[in-house]
């Protein structure tokens, strides 16, 4: 998770997913999506390679959930 | 009350102009705002917004001041927007209308991840005409007759899932426009755009090409 939800303010989750493309990704999708049918959820989608190429867990202070969930 | 009316009233509570924000009945929510006339906000759960649904919710709700289409993945049809704007109904998201209530702008606000960049392509005197299929694809019609499919990306860095579930969702384009004017494209986004067909582009690239044809 990132972003203001960490913060427990804004309108939104805001959830970071890292994974391959392909036929795992798009279950996942499916997945999701009927998981999150009543939940304000922000999703983004990044090969590892992004991730390493952008930086965005760091630069983003993304937390995992089982981290979070741990905290709680 | 359902879920996205729920978490709209607690998110718009925290406004600072808001004094107050009520569900009316339905997904129709009032808000009272400091020095100016209460909104009536409706909050929709759609993933789509045709304009059929659109009509349905002003029918239901005849004095709408704005449609709130909750979700983050939330697509707007064009008829939709047509139809809000010439009704003068405010749409967008749940960001857009908290903005709005801000600048006292609400009946007339649109969704702020491509109000900018819509007005950019609307103001390119080389382009004559502009069919905008949804809130973020628009085909172009240039003075030269040649026509391009454009397709915003409104996240910071663009990703290659970003590129393939543009064209999943809305078909064929010639170009991904990454409006965001912060951030670049990942390379596997750009990667993704070629394998598919379509280029990932900045506006400056865009108006470049949009220029020379």
């Amino acid at each position: 998770m990132f972003g203001s939800s960490l913060l427990g303010v804004g309108s939104d989750f805001d959830i970071l997913i890292v994974g391959p493309a392909g036929d795992p990704l798009c279950r996942l999708k499916a997945e999701l999506r009927h998981a999150g049918q009543e939940l304000p959820l922000d999703v983004l989608f990044m090969l590892p390679a992004e991730v390493e190429e952008t930086g965005f867990v760091s630069s983003e202070g993304c937390i995992s959930l089982s981290q979070l969930a741990e905290s709680n | 009350m359902s879920w996205q009316v729920n978490y709209a009233l607690e998110y718009i509570r925290q406004n600072r102009k808001v004094a107050s924000a009520e569900q009316v009945r339905g997904d129709a929510i009032r808000i009272t705002i400091q020095e100016q006339p209460d909104v009536v906000a409706v909050i929709s759960a759609a993933y789509t917004i045709t304009a059929a649904l659109a009509m349905q919710y002003h029918t239901d709700f005849p004095n709408m001041d704005f449609l709130c289409g909750y979700r983050k993945n939330c697509v707007w049809e064009g008829g939709a927007i047509s139809y809000l704007e010439t009704n003068g109904i405010g749409w967008g998201s749940s960001g857009t209308l908290s903005t709005a209530i801000h600048e006292d702008s609400v009946r007339a606000a649109s969704h702020k991840d491509y109000f900018f960049s819509y007005r950019l392509i609307s103001q390119m005197r080389e382009i004559t005409h502009i069919d905008r299929e949804f809130d973020r694809v628009s085909t172009m019609t240039l003075a030269s007759g040649n026509t391009f499919r454009v397709g915003m990306i409104m996240e910071y860095e663009p990703t290659a899932n970003a590129v393939r579930t543009l064209w999943e969702r809305f078909g064929r384009i010639d170009v991904a426009w990454h409006i965001n004017p912060n951030g670049n494209p990942t390379r596997s986004a750009i990667d993704a755009g070629r394998s598919l067909g379509c280029e990932v582009m900045t506006w400056d690239e865009l108006k470049a090409l949009l220029r020379s044809r």
